[in-house]
């Protein structure tokens, strides 16, 4: 392949996100629409080949290869920049523009990635610009979760980088992102493998995501629910195909997220344990890895991300006019937001796989491939899954949130309305491409990285598809009663680092501070404990942790660290090198022993 | 808009779905008997008239009953758990 200069696309977000703060009134409305159609034809004009070689150190970092596979992913990556920015179009605050484009700019650059420096590098952007779009909805819990969110993603960074070192080593210094031997990875496959499979959300990697997009603002969740699992199932499809793991790991997935959904109260953790089920049918199909398998991973990303998004938007402009998101809290709109329901309606039923919508050309390739390979346990699974995709994201999300009994309060009734105008915009561009998808599919079909035969729209597969969706109907009905919803929390696997970390802290004050009485206080946030810690330093305790640096690292803290207070090293920003080492390499003992364990 | 006025009295006859869904249901059970060539099928049961209506139904039970299940397990909190 000939190598050629060429404009990354994320470089144009890159830029326009630094502009935004130039722009205001109208101006600023346009330059919003404009950055991203900028962006969207520089990708379709994107030619194959290997393009953006920089030389660094020995080798070289290759931003830019295209070839059908990033092509389609980068397409729908941008596209969705659009609709997500246009459906975030009055929002007023810069920075969740900003942290917006910067999160697709990482996002796209991933896609385009040709080794795997560059791929992390962008990697993180994602992570570090998406927290934002978590914090800017500025509650309490929006902080909580966007730390929780920061920890994960950190963790997984950490995991990713490990590999990426420890595969380079193996293989005698290639970086190259190409597809693994999935016969015999080594650890630093494995590892690259776990650093991926953690922004897919497979479990027990996942909570991170219904904690965050739960609690981002009405936009921002619109934006993150496409963006991270999509493109880690990109980098899996690259560099994982038909690794046996990813079978079962994705049939779990498929399950876990609609049992999950189930008892969810809240319509947005509700479809973010969604996206851990649609994740899982690409998952599968990349496990299985024969080309229609392969192909129906990709045509199921490329669609989940408009139908998911669609769904997000539909509950986010419940959340915008209402203030509300929990059913609990909702129900009877129907007569209020008459046009949201029907959008949400269209991404309720793509994501059902309802023919004529974008899901049933697509979820029927993953289940077909299966039993075409005579993996017919799995075929069986995935199938039951979609009866509880179709049960909790169209039936219960729609039916406790727009019709049955009004749970609202009256301020809540007096709010709703159908959103503004460009929010309703953006859900009306999304659900006619969710329909013109599921019309004409060969437009997708055609741009897919393998060739495969197979026709969706076969009496056969009707009647099997209708059949068995119009019957979970019955049975929605027969079990209404069970879903009457009631304000709680499913706890999950964040229920480790969230309870863990408060033990952790109380430890840590303990001590630290060798304050027995603190251990009472089961109320302190983690602030105020933080600060209780630095109120009261014991002379043993600064010792002990000195002497512990100085022993495990040989790095001698200067006397005057030795008679400062603890305080100031926090206040100043200087720590003794050594604390920060032994720290450091604490962390890392007990990273090395739960990774060997 | 004539489609959002036909949902609002769609909405007042919400009560009607479980007998509307029946009929519906019923009309595809015959429609698949009659027309529906099951060469498709990957399994034997499938080429049973009904399987993939009566696979449905129990799948979707079952995921409604095995989540309340793990609910009364003890996943299930009040909401304000992690404040304590």
């Amino acid at each position: 392949m000939i190598i050629k200069p060429f404009i990354h696309p994320s470089l144009v977000l890159l830029a326009g996100a630094l502009l935004l703060p130039l722009f205001r009134g109208r101006l600023r409305q346009g330059y919003l629409l404009v950055v991203p159609l900028i962006t969207l034809a520089l990708v379709v004009t994107l030619r194959d080949g290997l393009h953006g070689s920089v030389p660094f150190l020995e080798g070289e970092l290759l931003f830019g290869r295209i070839d059908t596979l990033s092509r389609l992913f980068a397409f729908i990556m941008a596209l969705m920049c659009g609709l997500g920015t246009l459906f975030a179009l009055h929002v007023k605050n810069d920075v969740e523009h900003i942290a917006a484009w910067f999160y697709v700019a990482g996002s796209l650059g991933v896609i385009l990635a040709g080794d795997y420096l560059v791929l992390f590098l962008f990697w993180e952007l994602m992570a570090f610009s998406s927290v934002f779009l978590v914090w800017a909805r500025n509650t309490p819990a929006a902080l909580g979760a966007g730390f929780r969110y920061l920890l994960m993603h950190g963790f997984g960074g950490i995991l990713l980088l490990t590999g990426i070192v420890l595969h380079q080593q193996a293989t005698g210094g290639d970086f190259s992102f190409t597809q693994m031997d999935v016969g015999a990875l080594g650890a630093g496959g494995w590892l690259i493998l776990s650093g991926f499979l953690l922004n897919a959300a497979a479990p027990p990697l996942h909570a991170w995501m219904p904690d965050a997009y739960g609690e981002g603002t009405p936009s921002g969740s619109v934006i993150m629910s496409a963006f991270t699992t999509k493109t880690a199932v990109y980098a899996l499809i690259r560099g994982f195909s038909g690794l046996p793991l990813l079978l079962p790991l994705g049939v779990f997935m498929v399950l876990f997220g609609v049992v999950y959904a189930m008892l969810q109260n809240d319509a947005r953790r509700l479809l973010a344990y969604h996206i851990i089920s649609q994740v899982g049918y690409m998952v599968a199909g990349i496990g299985i890895g024969t080309p229609l398998a392969i192909s129906g991973a990709c045509a199921h990303a490329f669609v989940n991300v408009l139908y998911k998004s669609l769904l997000f938007m539909g509950t986010g402009s419940v959340l915008f006019m209402t203030g509300k998101s929990k059913f609990s809290d909702l129900g009877g709109l129907y007569a209020k937001m008459p046009r949201t329901l029907i959008y949400t309606l269209i991404g309720g039923l793509s994501i059902s796989a309802f023919p004529l919508f974008a899901g049933f050309v697509t979820k029927g390739m993953v289940v077909s491939a299966a039993f075409d390979k005579h993996l017919l346990s799995a075929g069986f699974l995935l199938m039951m899954a979609s009866a509880g995709t179709f049960l909790s994201t169209t039936l219960k999300l729609i039916y406790l949130t727009w019709f049955g009994e009004s749970r609202c309060s009256q301020e809540t009734l007096e709010r709703a309305a159908d959103p503004p105008r460009n929010m309703e915009a953006a859900m009306i561009l999304t659900a006619l491409l969710c329909i013109f998808v599921g019309c004409f599919y060969p437009v997708l079909y055609g741009r897919l990285p393998y060739p495969f035969d197979y026709h969706p729209y076969t009496a056969y597969h009707l009647s099997e598809t209708c059949q068995f969706l119009f019957f979970t109907v019955v049975g929605f009905f027969l079990v209404l009663p069970m879903l009457s919803p009631k304000p709680s929390l499913a706890l999950d696997c964040d229920w480790f680092y969230r309870i863990g970390g408060s033990y952790f802290l109380r430890f840590l004050e303990y001590c630290c501070s060798g304050r027995k009485g603190a251990r009472h206080n089961h109320h302190a946030p983690p602030e105020e404990t933080v600060t209780r810690l630095l109120d009261y330093p014991s002379d043993f305790s600064r010792k002990a942790m000195l002497l512990a640096s100085f022993l495990t690292t040989g790095f001698m803290p200067s006397l005057a660290h030795v008679r400062e207070d603890p305080r100031s090293w926090l206040r100043n920003a200087s720590f003794p090198v050594g604390l920060s080492v032994f720290m450091a390499v604490t962390f890392l003992a007990l990273m090395s022993i739960l990774f060997f364990l | 808009m004539a489609v959002v006025n036909l949902l609002k009295n769609l909405g007042k006859w919400q009560g009607n779905g479980l007998p509307v869904t029946m009929i519906v249901t019923g009309l595809l059970l015959i429609f698949e008997t009659l027309f529906v060539d099951h060469g498709q099928a990957h399994t034997a049961p499938e080429k049973i008239p009904g399987f993939w209506s009566l696979f449905g139904f129990l799948s979707g039970i079952f995921i409604v009953f095995f989540s309340k299940w793990l609910g009364h397990l003890g996943l299930l909190k009040h909401e304000d758990y992690y404040d304590h």
